[in-house]
């Protein structure tokens, strides 16, 4: 309690110089700058504060500097932010992975089994939001659907889609499907062509997101949830016959 | 009885197989399942048939497409109702029981249908009444096909 009144006695002070600082003349600007500089910093700082010993964190710090204690997860809502990725649809999904067993690699609860309950506890709840995280933003359709969401589209149970002819072509698609039967090799053609639609349409769809045309990103977005859905459908008859490739 | 309990947790632990495919038949009701196991009047009829109806519609949240057809007398009675859905167990027993209600109505009684009629008939929980939605869509969307295709011919 005392660190914070003392942070928030220095957030004072630094404001209390800045405004008599406004009145010099203009030799003065580069050091203003630099109290600005300080003031942004002590004034972001001063709500991150460790939970432990109330030492101000840095924006993006795992671990208390001073305490060493494992911090509550500071964004729990965009996954992006989550894992520290760029909230874009393109992803290097090298790096993604990458980022993800770094952090499991610090967090994970069975770093946490000597610590107090305390922290075991962030370190469960911490864990399993990387794992959700990492398993939204490592799938194409669970990506673009919670950027959507992030721009306030998300995609409702409601929604109607007004497209007869792309209805058709999936109630068609969905027909030779059932009509391929136990047919391995029809099944694998369609498996295939299925998979070329899929790739096109998530090139598509990042184009959408790159010029940010959000109606056009949602009707892709929607028809890509049906072709994984019937890619998903094949893919599990075809498992069920036994082909694994 | 300690020993009882943990021997009998490690069983259940090591069966997961078996807890998956259990789990459905205890999360939907019988009516459900009946209607999924046993589809009534599944199908097409012949859409270039004046006297036929088709409603297509889909679900985009869940990547569902439902087809239900109707077929009317000259009375304006439905004869024949047919459905084709490809999604989850309750979009196919929601389709299933609507040919099943409709049979034998009136186009003007069909249109009443409530999706909360289907629900309750049904049973379904919560997560699952857009699939009941999803149907009451449909048979709308085939007697208004329907009744298009009617008002045209009267045109003629």
């Amino acid at each position: 309690m005392r660190t914070i009144s003392l942070i928030k006695n220095k957030y004072i002070f630094l404001e209390s110089i800045m405004k008599s600082e406004t009145n010099h003349s203009s030799i003065i600007r580069p050091n203003n700058d630099l109290f600005n500089r300080k003031l942004f910093i002590s004034k972001t700082n001063f709500q991150n504060v460790c939970w432990k010993c109330g030492i101000e964190q840095g924006i993006s710090s795992l671990f208390c500097d001073k305490c060493n204690a494992l911090q509550h997860p500071k964004e729990k809502e965009n996954l992006f932010k989550v894992l520290s990725m760029e909230e874009d649809f393109k992803m290097d999904e090298g790096a993604l992975k990458n980022k993800f067993r770094k952090m499991q690699s610090l967090i994970h609860p069975d770093k946490f089994s000597n610590r107090s309950s305390a922290e075991q506890s962030i370190s469960e709840e911490y864990s399993s939001l990387i794992n959700k995280a990492y398993n939204i933003l490592q799938t194409p359709l669970k990506r673009a659907e919670h950027l959507l969401e992030l721009k306030g589209q998300k995609l409702d149970e409601n929604d109607k889609i007004d497209d007869p002819e792309f209805l058709m072509e999936m109630m068609s698609l969905n027909e030779e499907v059932e009509e391929a039967g136990d047919n391995k090799q029809l099944l694998k053609n369609l498996f295939e062509k299925n998979k070329c639609v899929i790739d096109q349409l998530e090139k598509e769809i990042e184009d959408n997101f790159r010029s940010n045309s959000i109606e056009k990103t949602k009707k892709n977005v929607i028809k890509l949830k049906y072709f994984i859905s019937i890619h998903n459908k094949i893919n599990k008859i075809l498992r069920e016959l036994g082909v694994t490739d | 009885m300690a020993l009882n309990i943990t021997s009998k947790l490690l069983r259940t632990m090591s069966q997961p197989t078996l807890r998956v495919s259990q789990t459905p038949s205890a999360l939907y009701h019988k009516n459900v399942i009946d209607h999924y196991e046993n589809p009534r009047n599944v199908g097409s009829l012949d859409k270039n048939d004046d006297n036929v109806g088709t409603g297509l519609v889909g679900a985009p949240a869940c990547g569902d497409v439902m087809k239900l057809q109707v077929k009317v007398d000259e009375n304006g009675k439905i004869i024949d109702a047919r459905f084709k859905t490809f999604g989850c167990g309750s979009a196919i027993a929601s389709s299933s029981y609507t040919t099943e209600w409709v049979k034998g109505k009136t186009v003007d009684e069909a249109l009443k249908l409530k999706n909360t009629e289907i629900a309750k008939e049904l049973s379904l929980p919560p997560v699952k009444l857009h699939c009941s939605m999803l149907a009451e869509d449909a048979i709308k969307a085939a007697l208004s096909d329907y009744q298009i295709k009617k008002n045209k011919i009267k045109k003629e």
